[in-house]
């Protein structure tokens, strides 16, 4: 088992948001979770990477046997966690050089690896970014600043395939993107995709899917999972709508 | 220390018409450490063949110690010729109202009559307790010369230093000027530097600024001449109960002129620091440009930001900006790096010396003075790690 949620109640500013929620994933599996707007599927993805500002009231997170329920957000990174940002952040005067290096050498020194050398940096930086057609030029401007919305999406793939996680959480990685660059995006998921690594797909849409094939969909509700289902729940989510879920 | 104490009491953004910063207040203090005795110590100061050098010693020129082009400079002590200087170029007369200009050597002319083939150190080596700088430099039409202005101060005791600086540009120059500091002990810093720019002259001004206990930096610029430009790219970096306190005022009196202020501070630990711009542009003159941005970070809860960019625009034809950020690092930048496994105290790091770097990304600087910019920065910066 590579993550384990059990029982997991969480509430932020003292109201409820997630209640007594379960989800297990074994390496290898590919994770959807959908449901309506404001119902805590963003939630569970920051709880599990260690954002502040929740509490845990009850349950626990279990990643490789070790219980990261209340660890720092950095060293869960370091130990496999990895989130794709719904809205990544601009950070101007900040370089992606000097942003991804410290990225790849934290989780680098965490394994007892020295850091990656200039050349290499370079080779896999730009190996990746042909991967997913990003323009060279990108790469050397600071963190997102002045980006689209369709580039932030392709360096939050970047950086989940440079740092090489074992548990990717995509929250809504195809808002925002057009067809090619949602084609490139999925293409570069189901090339990351391994029998070592696990991915959970937060989306309300079914369309990233058609692309990326499940082995699991859960809808959530009531900050909870209401129901789980192969892919062909998706199907019936966008047929049904959520409601009949509630 | 006399002067500390004065200084001390200087409120942020602090008064601006004291006639006595134009003096030498050298006579309050007693010389501790007799310069000619350290200068020997300091030869390693000259030893870079890609300078040239002028050095002055607690204030005085020393010819000896200084290592000039063949042709281009020139450099004289000259009472008369000082006078005739301030009263040619339109300064005001502050100067000799307040200065006891019996000691001959203490006051520097510098003319520079031709193009410079490498920049020129103006070393400042500074040993007394107070020390009281005057330099006059001209330079003439079509010239252009780069001075790294190097305060370099000796011995882990309180220094007090007044710096008066005068530059005028005549037409068609360029004089790019990097200010740069080397302090051992607590330094209390008076910078006025006034300015004269004539037709399509250029100005540029550099600073990293952290090694101050207090420092003002007041600066008057006078665009006189079309096409005129004058640009100021600072940052002050304080994290140990410093003030840091920039006052700067352009005036674009003719068409075609160009201002720019950048400067950007972090500052922790009980800090302070003010960034007062005042750009006035006259009416009837047009196709005038002017920018002003100031953006600080507030690392503790003690620290404190002044901020005022203000333009006075009494024309219709310009173009111009004016901004002013200050805050804490977003919380959400900060969990960014964290989610890529960035430890806290880097990504601090990371963001304060990017906000810093941000200043110099479009200065006409080569690449790699504006790499040592960057190392002044990193340099000051290593206890965020």
């Amino acid at each position: 088992m590579l993550l384990e949620v059990s029982n997991l109640s969480v509430s932020a500013n003292g109201k409820k948001i997630l209640a007594n929620l379960n989800l297990n994933i074994n390496k290898g599996e590919v994770h959807t979770i959908m449901g309506p707007n404001g119902i805590g599927k963003s939630t569970l993805a920051n709880v599990i990477t260690g954002k502040d500002g929740y509490d845990i009231t009850d349950g626990r997170i279990i990643l490789s046997s070790k219980d990261v329920s209340h660890i720092p957000s950095d060293e869960r990174a370091r130990l496999g966690i990895f989130m794709s940002f719904q809205h990544p952040i601009e950070i101007p005067g900040v370089s992606w050089n000097s942003f991804l290096k410290a990225s790849i050498n934290s989780v680098r020194k965490e394994h007892g690896k020295v850091d990656i050398t200039p050349t290499d940096f370079m080779k896999k930086l730009k190996e990746n970014a042909e991967l997913l057609e990003i323009d060279y030029k990108l790469l050397k401007r600071d963190v997102n600043h002045g980006f689209s919305g369709g580039e932030k999406k392709k360096f939050e793939i970047l950086q989940m395939l440079l740092l090489e996680p074992k548990l990717v959480i995509l929250d809504e990685i195809d808002s925002g993107l057009d067809v090619d660059a949602l084609r490139i995006i999925a293409k570069n998921i189901n090339n990351f995709r391994s029998k070592e690594n696990s991915i959970i797909i937060i989306t309300h849409y079914n369309r990233l899917l058609d692309y990326v094939i499940p082995d699991f969909v859960h809808i959530f509700s009531g900050g909870t999972i209401v129901k789980s289902g192969d892919k062909n729940l998706a199907k019936e989510v966008e047929e049904q709508g959520y409601d009949d879920f509630k | 220390m006399i002067l500390n104490k004065i200084n001390a009491k200087l409120k942020l953004p602090s008064r601006r018409d004291e006639k006595w910063r134009y003096s030498d207040l050298k006579l309050l203090e007693i010389p501790d450490i007799k310069a000619s005795e350290l200068i020997r110590e300091y030869t390693f100061l000259t030893e870079d063949e890609n300078f040239y050098y002028i050095v002055l010693l607690n204030g005085k020129f020393s010819k000896e110690k200084s290592i000039l082009p063949k042709k281009g400079v020139e450099i004289s002590c000259s009472k008369d010729k000082i006078a005739n200087f301030n009263k040619e170029l339109g300064f005001e007369d502050k100067y000799q109202v307040s200065q006891n200009l019996d000691n001959n050597d203490h006051v520097v002319f510098i003319n520079i009559n031709d193009n410079i083939d490498k920049p020129v150190k103006l070393i400042k080596l500074i040993t007394s307790n107070s020390t009281f700088f005057t330099t006059f430099i001209r330079l003439e039409n079509n010239c252009s010369v780069k001075f790294y202005e190097d305060f370099i101060q000796h011995g882990e005791h309180d220094n007090f230093i007044n710096n008066v600086t005068r530059i005028n540009l005549s037409d068609n120059t360029n004089c790019q000027h990097v200010i740069q500091k080397d302090f051992e002990g607590d330094v209390s810093f008076i910078n006025t530097l006034e300015i004269i720019c004539n037709a399509y002259s250029i100005y540029e001004n550099y600073s990293v600024n952290a090694v101050d206990r207090s420092y003002r930096f007041e600066s008057e610029v006078h665009l006189n001449g079309k096409g005129a430009k004058a640009s100021f790219y600072g940052v002050n970096i304080a994290n140990n109960n410093q003030a840091y306190d920039i006052v700067i005022d352009v005036k674009h009196n003719a068409s075609n002129t160009f201002s720019n202020q950048h400067y950007n501070q972090v500052l922790d630990k009980n800090s302070s620091g003010s960034f007062y711009s005042n750009v006035e542009i006259s009416e009837l003159i047009s196709k005038v440009e002017a920018h002003q941005l100031n953006k600080n970070l507030l690392i503790d809860e003690k620290s404190v930001v002044y901020s005022r960019p203000m333009l006075d625009i009494n024309s219709d034809d310009v173009i111009c900006s004016h901004g002013s950020t200050t805050g804490n690092i977003d919380k959400e930048v900060l969990y960014y790096f964290a989610s890529r496994g960035i430890k806290l105290k880097y990504a601090k790091k990371l963001i304060i010396i990017g906000l810093l770097k941000s200043v110099f990304l479009n200065c006409k600087l080569d690449a790699l003075e504006v790499e040592g910019l960057y190392r002044r920065i990193v340099n000051n910066t290593e206890f965020y790690e």
